[in-house]
């Protein structure tokens, strides 16, 4: 038996379709495969940005101070006072200088306690909020 | 030598640097201990200093009442306080006592400029860091801080 008739007998034009899918389907995955290399170069060569392979900066998380001493507390509500008088996003250069003028006992460090203490917190927009939940968190503490 | 090289390791901007780059820029370090109320650039004066913050807290006072709160070794204070004439845009003041490492403009550019793949990485770690930390500095190429190679 011969020609045609021996290749439908043996399942012939079944193989055929069957080869001619995998290498077609071979040649498609290759095509993409290399059309994808320039995503992979760029990944390799930029792998130092990749946030899952950078060391975690141990100090980047420091907590904030459970406690206020008494003097800070004072100095926190005089700063309170001042806020009270500005936006709720206000300036902290302006605070700063307010808090010089009215005579705030050592203001650098204190306006720096309250940023530690996140009762002054960033606004993302270069200005600044007085937080009164954790304010008031460090008050009741305080008279506990 | 050992703590520049510690701070320029926890630093974000320039923790993806090979050890020798880190050397030499540690090399060009100068310590500097501020108190309390110190300011270490005004805005406005001739800018000639870029620094990194060991430890302490800086704030960064910008046009505008905008400000910025640097209180992470190896924070570095650099481009949003230099304007492309030289002049520091912002001014810096110490909040608390701490120690500063002061790196010379000139020093700093010529360095970068022997070396352009250094100072890409610094560039795009540092683009990195501004959008994280001060997203609302705008016009972040007009720095002062352009290289050529």
């Amino acid at each position: 038996m011969y020609g045609l008739e021996a290749i439908e007998v043996n399942n012939g034009w079944a193989i055929s379709i069957v080869g001619i899918s995998i290498v077609f389907t071979g040649l498609v995955l290759l095509a993409l495969s290399i059309s994808r290399i320039h995503k992979l170069l760029d990944i390799w060569e930029n792998r130092n940005n990749i946030r899952l392979f950078k060391k975690k900066n141990p100090q980047s998380e420091a907590p904030a101070p459970r406690f206020l001493s008494e003097r800070e507390r004072e100095s926190a509500s005089q700063f309170y006072l001042l806020i009270k008088t500005m936006d709720d996003h206000f300036s902290l250069p302006r605070l700063l200088y307010m808090a010089e003028m009215s005579g705030i006992e050592r203001p650098h460090s204190n306006l720096s306690r309250l940023l530690k203490t996140k009762i002054i917190k960033p606004d993302l927009n270069g200005f600044y909020l007085f937080d009164q939940d954790v304010y008031d968190s460090y008050s009741l503490l305080a008279n506990n | 030598m050992a703590q520049e090289l510690e701070i320029l390791k926890n630093s974000t901007v320039f923790n993806s640097l090979e050890l020798s780059d880190l050397q030499r820029l540690g090399s060009l370090m100068e310590p500097l201990d501020v108190q309390e109320g110190e300011t270490l650039a005004t805005m406005g004066e001739k800018a000639t200093r870029f620094f990194i913050l060991a430890s302490g807290t800086l704030l960064v006072a910008m046009d505008g009442g905008k400000a910025l709160v640097m209180e992470q070794p190896g924070d570095f204070i650099a481009m949003q306080i230099l304007s492309s004439n030289d002049e520091y845009l912002s001014t810096v003041t110490a909040l608390e006592p701490g120690l500063v490492f002061a790196l010379n403009k000139t020093d700093f550019i010529d360095l970068i400029q022997e070396d352009s793949v250094m100072a890409d990485m610094i560039m795009e770690e540092w683009n990195v860091f501004l959008e994280k930390s001060a997203p609302f500095v705008e016009d972040k190429g007009a720095t002062g801080f352009e290289y050529n190679y």
